[in-house]
């Protein structure tokens, strides 16, 4: 191709024409890498983002763990039978007679 | 085009040889290309499944998450079960050098059988279980070890915050969450949420990478379940349970609290007990939920219904009166006894007293097919729908038998279970209507949706509501003095019961042992009852007779019963020689309990009013929302656990705290509520 457009060229053709010719191709090519580029450019930023969501998945899957865990410590530890014993034994309480149970009426 | 074309230079043609060279070329790249197309051709089309196969191997993983099992709740919104993810040890038997010594360590470590541990090392090649869902102290002894080719997995597992309490009813599961009994096990589907798989994309190095987003995790929750259990009911219910029955050197014991207006039970509780956390090694004896599982034959608790069905049917008025005998009448080749040699009594008397004689007399008048009927509106030999596995249906034959219409009168020759007994008197506390008993409020899923929802159901009428309280107003004879249950009277409540002391059957020797099934059932207070409370004494050991084994369990359980469902006394109560209020004679600050201390320190509340303090307004039963607005009107820092209404509040309300303090509101869903 070269080989034609130089002989072309020896012989007087305008650069207008030359530039005619080939720029829809180059133009062509250029879109197409810039296709390309953006095609993976948006592939590598969702893989950078699928590394953050399953990092930020696995941080949010250890915090609701967590969250279990102590909604579980703090329903042991409000056992009826755990609020008796502390009541009675630390804070010297017991249960009310009849007598000391006052009903306001509403 | 046309252009280049004239002014096309002359080139020189080229030589033949060139020509050669060219096609050659060009023949080379031809069949270059056409090799490839080929080879793209079997790659792309013939080979497509095997190497799709073969790098999705590579770099695609199936991930299972597991399914989120729901909870369950008391109807005050306390957890009574709930999941958490724990570890579970595994090893790749392949990488073992010496699985003898391994097993060894680890069964050490772990507390597991050494024997079962190689069986499975044998058995997995690359994966094998050593042992599940462990504790953290587990896992560090296993890590501190220090042995190569184990893994730690999360797996869910399910805890029983409330240990022993409710056990019977909430059940338990297995090591792979799937309902065994209990609730558990009748609302399986409805708890265990769905589990998902999703292939995962792993990386060169392993790692996981989400390029197609993440599950939302409210879609594996299974639905939570909402009891009309209270526990504080329930506690209370079963540590005076338990306490008869170790009183009484009895087998087992059972008793059920329940609301007669709405059929909601309160309590469910059953001897012996078990810990849902640590189910290894308990018996099926004690797994078994008595209270509805089992029928007996009652006693004389039911004389109240024969009686209740002879004034309803104008048989008998409440001044008629029967001659007991003096405490023994045969019947055919039989003789009916009584506890005591009484002579004549009335309607009230019979119950007072409970004869056996007289209840007799009593039914035959009102005939077998009339007393079959009144078992069968009173809900017995018919099961109660509770949704709890294995329900008692009870037996109700035909008294063909003039023996058999005698026992039948008082409670024998028939079987019911305590929740129908408990029931059958909850028409009788409720003006003569029958409630449908429940044990689930609701069962809502993870969107919110309610799935189910019990609301009081009425099954029929039973009597009328005059029967109704004439039978109570006699009933409440039996705790005063002279009545068989004196026990279970209480100073403050006007109390309505019924004694009950069966004999039960020997299934060898097929006829009446010398063991007992002692009972009290009873109402309070009498005159509007608010809680039937039924305990059951099995075999009894001490003493046999209901008033004396269960009345005091009965009592126990309405002395707390009724100031928690706020239940005003129904007689002033006089003040005893203890006051309950100390005034200090000189005007000094008093001294601070020790509990109002501890409530302080808890709430971080500081008690003289300084400047920029304010005081915590109240917000429990406010919507979030609601809740939100107020506490930043007055300068508070809301947080929120939970969704729904306000349920608790820390601080406490009144109390004085800077501005700009944190308050916490715990919100929970729209609970039924308990005062009716």
């Amino acid at each position: 191709m070269s080989v034609v457009i130089e002989a072309r060229n020896r012989g007087g053709l305008p650069l207008s024409v030359i530039l005619g010719e080939i720029l829809p191709a180059a133009l062509a090519v250029s879109l197409l890498a810039l296709v390309g580029i953006i095609h993976v450019t948006s592939r590598v930023l969702v893989v950078s983002q699928g590394y953050e969501l399953s990092r930020l998945d696995t941080h949010s899957t250890e915090l609701m763990r967590e969250n279990d865990r102590l909604k579980l410590e703090l329903a042991t530890l409000k056992g009826p039978s755990k609020l008796e014993a502390v009541a009675r034994a630390k804070l010297g309480m017991v249960t009310p007679s009849a007598a000391q149970v006052f009903h306001v009426k509403k | 085009m046309r252009d280049l074309k004239n002014h096309q230079p002359q080139v020189e043609a080229p030589t033949r040889w060139m020509r050669v060279r060219v096609s050659l070329v060009g023949f080379v790249f031809v069949a270059l290309l056409g090799g490839m197309f080929a080879r793209a051709v079997n790659l792309q089309i013939h080979q497509r499944e095997r190497l799709q196969g073969m790098a999705q191997d590579q770099y695609l993983r199936e991930l299972e998450i597991p399914a989120r099992r729901g909870d369950i709740f008391d109807r005050r919104g306390t957890p009574l079960a709930q999941s958490v993810d724990v570890d579970s040890i595994w090893v790749d038997p392949s990488m073992l050098t010496d699985a003898r010594d391994v097993a060894k360590k680890l069964s050490k470590a772990l507390q597991v059988d050494q024997k079962d541990l190689l069986e499975r090392f044998a058995k997995g090649r690359r994966f094998a279980w050593v042992k599940r869902q462990v504790t953290q102290t587990e896992v560090e002894k296993v890590k501190a070890l220090g042995l190569s080719g184990f893994g730690f997995t999360k797996e869910p597992r399910r805890f029983y915050p409330q240990r022993e309490l409710a056990a019977h009813v909430i059940g338990l599961v297995g090591t792979d969450s799937h309902g065994l009994d209990g609730l558990e096990l009748s609302f399986e589907d409805e708890l265990s949420g769905d589990k998902a798989r999703r292939a995962s994309v792993r990386d060169a190095k392993g790692r996981k990478v989400l390029t197609d987003g993440v599950e939302d995790p409210l879609s594996r929750q299974g639905a939570s379940v909402t009891l009309t259990l209270d526990r504080h009911l329930q506690y209370v219910t079963e540590k005076a349970l338990l306490k008869a029955v170790e009183d009484a050197k009895a087998v087992a014991g059972m008793a059920v609290v329940l609301d007669p207006k709405t059929g909601e039970l309160l309590a469910v509780a059953n001897a012996p007990r078990f810990n849902p956390n640590a189910p290894q090694g308990v018996t099926a004896d004690a797994l078994r939920n008595r209270s509805v599982t089992d029928a007996f034959e009652p006693g004389s608790t039911f004389k109240a219904f024969v009686i209740a069905r002879a004034l309803e049917d104008k048989v008998i008025a409440e001044n008629t009166t029967f001659h007991c005998e003096n405490g023994n009448w045969a019947v055919g080749r039989h003789v009916v006894h009584d506890t005591h040699p009484w002579g004549a009594l009335d309607t009230r008397g019979i119950l007072q007293v409970s004869s056996n004689i007289c209840a007799a007399k009593v039914g035959q008048k009102l005939g077998r097919e009339t007393l079959v009927d009144t078992w069968q509106r009173f809900g017995f030999a018919e099961r109660v729908g509770l949704g709890l596995p294995g329900e008692a249906k009870g037996v109700v034959p035909f008294p063909r038998a003039e023996i058999a219409l005698a026992t039948q009168s008082f409670g024998q020759g028939l079987t019911a279970s305590p929740l129908q007994v408990a029931a059958a008197y909850g028409a009788l506390a409720n003006k003569g209507v029958l409630m449908k008993p429940y044990v689930v409020a609701k069962v809502v899923d993870a969107d919110g949706l309610v799935l189910l929802e019990n609301r009081p159901t009425e099954v029929r009428r039973v009597v009328s509501p005059k029967t109704a309280g004439t039978v109570v107003a006699m009933l409440e004879s039996v705790v005063e003095k002279g009545g068989t249950a004196p026990r279970a009277r209480m100073d403050a409540y006007r109390v309505a019961g019924k004694t009950g002391t069966a004999q039960k059957v020997d299934p060898v020797a097929k006829g009446y042992s010398d063991k007992r099934f002692s009972s009290f059932v009873g109402m309070v207070p009498a005159e509007d009852p608010r809680v039937v409370i039924a305990v059951f004494i099995d075999e009894p050991k001490t003493d046999v007779y209901g008033g004396l084994v269960a009345a005091p369990a009965f009592k126990e359980i309405a002395e707390v019963a009724m100031p928690h469902l706020a239940v005003p006394p129904s007689r002033a109560i006089p003040v005893t020689s203890e006051p309950v209020v100390q005034r200090p004679e000189l005007p000094q600050r008093p001294e601070k309990s020790a509990v109002v201390a501890a409530i302080e320190r808890l709430d971080a509340v500081t008690e003289a009013p300084a400047a920029g303090a304010v005081r915590v307004p109240d917000l429990t039963g406010q919507s979030g929302r609601t809740a939100v607005a107020q506490a930043l009107t007055v300068a508070l820092e809301p947080r929120l656990v939970g969704s729904g209404r306000v349920v608790a509040q820390s601080p406490a309300p009144g109390s004085l705290v800077e501005k700009g303090a944190r308050i916490t509101l715990e919100l929970a869903g729209n609970l039924p509520s308990v005062t009716r």
